[in-house]
């Protein structure tokens, strides 16, 4: 069995500097982790991988520092590492990014599960999973909860939705794009530190992929960010107020607003 | 005048919920109205029964409504709808398709949008029309604290999911007119999910629709997440948590509000004993009314209150307690 998990390296904090040249954000002192719920996908990746057996391959594209997300990947528990970059795919939007990784699971030889986090916590459009299952031609599911592959391949899971859980099955392959923290982030031991180190992360560019840069990178991105503006929040005024007058506001807002 | 109309330059894909539609959906056909009536706006709604909707989805904006009523369709599998949707957008070639930023509209764009080849621009804030056609889509980024302007290239088709309660309310007329297309359903595959069931979110534990949310941080006890139930039960608001409170094993995953779990914008928010990390900000920055209670004078959950309680939040629950009950009496 063949479980793909894609992850993405981000700032971890989104309290960002913005570059005023070039209106983007300023990435130096920022410290750069795995996308969190990417990190849940790998965990539970790794988890069906002990109650099934198969293979873990992470996949990551970005620029070469990524490759620190790759490395983490390998102790927690991934088999194959693949580093997805090249100058040609710089600035794709979510379409030409789903695109490039479809390709990269075509060159690859396929899947059984593709796993992946609901969304980033820096571009926040969770679009690059569903897109990639239409490219894979596989179905998708998002805002998993909860999954178990059954002794018959096919794969139960929970999703959560705003008002309700809704517990379904589906046949294998498929995309599953979960929440954090449904599966505990892997403890890695010494022995997975060992084992980590004899894995060779593999370069994966356009010359594997052959995609060109007219459909990838900026060329092949359909939608472009024109111009970012900080947010003009109202500025709140914090009026400070004891206990008893605090309480006082609090039910009269609430029975406000609800009315 | 639009009857004869066979198509319309902006679409809304509306989405069924429970026995209504999604507010979302509304607020999106008056936007659309609101964009450019002159050229038509097309509601599609997929579901099982989804023909009785068409009424109101003409009151709320749409010239043309495209109906796929089939009883298959009840379990709103997103691939599915995703391929029906896509079918009819080529047959049609509509300019512009939005779609409600719901956790289905989030699922269903990006797949019509990547069969197709359009550009798609996820959880807008804003939209408007420039120079008649160009689509600039305004979105929080970066957890809010930036709004990227996005216009779509390369790409006929500009496509956008918007956040539910973002745009203004819808305005009803029914007596419009309008022109109801019944597509025909035909099974494509036998990819669907099967449903075993789901279980609703308990009262007070979802934030659709909630109008105040009362939320608790890794700073109160089991005993105080069991008061704030009692308390939405009372209230009829929601209950949210911070990250720490659920990694703590106090509230479920499904109740986090922030980064890592769900952004919220209720006409009141209630943070207790959060200190107000930026990922939990990033959730909740855009209540329209916030009241914080923390014992820390210095918690930056302040810079984004309107109201702040120095306080242990033990006090400040048996004053919320005594209120209620003094506001009980004095109604009796």
């Amino acid at each position: 069995m063949r479980i793909v998990v894609f992850i993405k390296q981000v700032p971890e904090s989104e309290d960002v500097k913005i570059d005023r040249l070039t209106n983007t954000m300023k990435r130096e002192g920022i410290r750069m982790v795995m996308n969190p719920s990417d990190s849940t996908a790998l965990a539970a990746a790794v988890q069906l991988k002990k109650e099934h057996g198969g293979k873990v391959i992470a996949v990551t594209m970005g620029t070469k520092k990524a490759v620190e997300v790759l490395n983490q990947a390998a102790i927690c528990g991934a088999d194959e590492l693949y580093m997805v970059s090249d100058p040609l795919y710089a600035g794709s939007d979510t379409y030409a990014t789903a695109l490039v990784l479809s390709e990269t699971v075509k060159y690859l030889g396929g899947l059984d599960i593709a796993l992946c986090g609901r969304r980033a916590i820096d571009g926040e459009t969770g679009q690059v999973g569903p897109e990639l299952s239409v490219f894979l031609d596989i179905p998708c599911v998002t805002n998993v909860l909860e999954l178990q592959l059954k002794s018959d391949g096919r794969v139960r899971y929970k999703r959560l939705l705003e008002d309700e859980i809704l517990d379904a099955e589906l046949s294998t392959p498929a995309l599953f794009a979960v929440c954090e923290g449904i599966v505990r982030d892997y403890v890695p031991s010494i022995s997975d530190l060992r084992r980590a180190r004899d894995i060779k992360i593999i370069n994966i560019t356009d010359n594997e992929l052959k995609l060109g840069g007219e459909r990838t990178g900026l060329a092949g991105s359909l939608t472009t960010v024109r111009r970012t503006f900080q947010q003009t929040s109202p500025d709140r005024k914090c009026v400070f107020v004891d206990a008893k007058e605090g309480a006082k506001i609090i039910i009269a807002k609430a029975t406000e607003a609800i009315l | 005048m639009i009857n004869s109309k066979k198509s319309a330059k902006i679409w809304v894909i509306c989405e069924q919920r429970g026995d209504s539609i999604a507010d979302v959906s509304l607020e999106l056909l008056s936007k659309a109205a609101a964009l450019d009536g002159k050229n038509g706006v097309a509601a599609v709604i997929l579901g099982h029964g989804a023909s009785k909707y068409t009424r109101i989805l003409a009151a709320a904006g749409a010239d043309i409504i495209y109906v796929f009523d089939h009883f298959e369709l009840a379990c709103k599998d997103d691939c599915l709808y995703a391929r029906l949707i896509a079918s009819l957008i080529s047959k049609h070639n509509p300019q512009i398709v939005l779609m409600g930023a719901t956790i289905h509209g989030r699922s269903v764009a990006p797949q019509v949008a990547a069969i197709i080849g359009a550009g798609l621009t996820a959880d807008c804030t804003g939209l408007e029309l420039e120079g008649n056609d160009s689509l600039v889509q305004t979105r929080p980024a970066y957890g809010g604290s930036l709004l990227a302007e996005v216009i779509t290239k390369n790409s006929k088709l500009q496509m956008a999911t918007v956040r539910p309660g973002a745009m203004p309310r819808p305005t009803f007329n029914y007596s419009r007119e309008f022109v109801v297309y019944e597509e025909e359903y035909q099974r494509i595959d036998n990819r669907t999910p099967v449903i075993y069931g789901g279980s609703a979110l308990k009262q007070g534990a979802s934030f659709m629709g909630a109008g105040v949310i009362i939320a608790g941080g890794a700073g109160m006890d089991a005993k105080g997440f069991s008061f704030l139930k009692q308390l939405s039960e009372r209230l009829g608001c929601a209950v949210g948590a911070s990250r720490a409170a659920v990694n703590a094993g106090l509230a479920p995953y499904s109740m986090q509000i922030g980064q890592t779990g769900t952004i919220v914008r209720p006409k009141l928010y209630v943070a207790i004993a959060i200190s107000g990390a930026v990922q939990h900000i990033a959730g909740m920055r855009a209540s329209e009314y916030t009241i914080a209670i923390n014992k820390d004078r210095n918690a930056p959950i302040f810079n984004y209150a309107d109201i702040g309680i120095v306080a242990d939040y033990r006090d400040v629950l048996a004053q919320i307690e005594s209120e209620i009950e003094h506001f009980q009496r004095v109604c009796k």
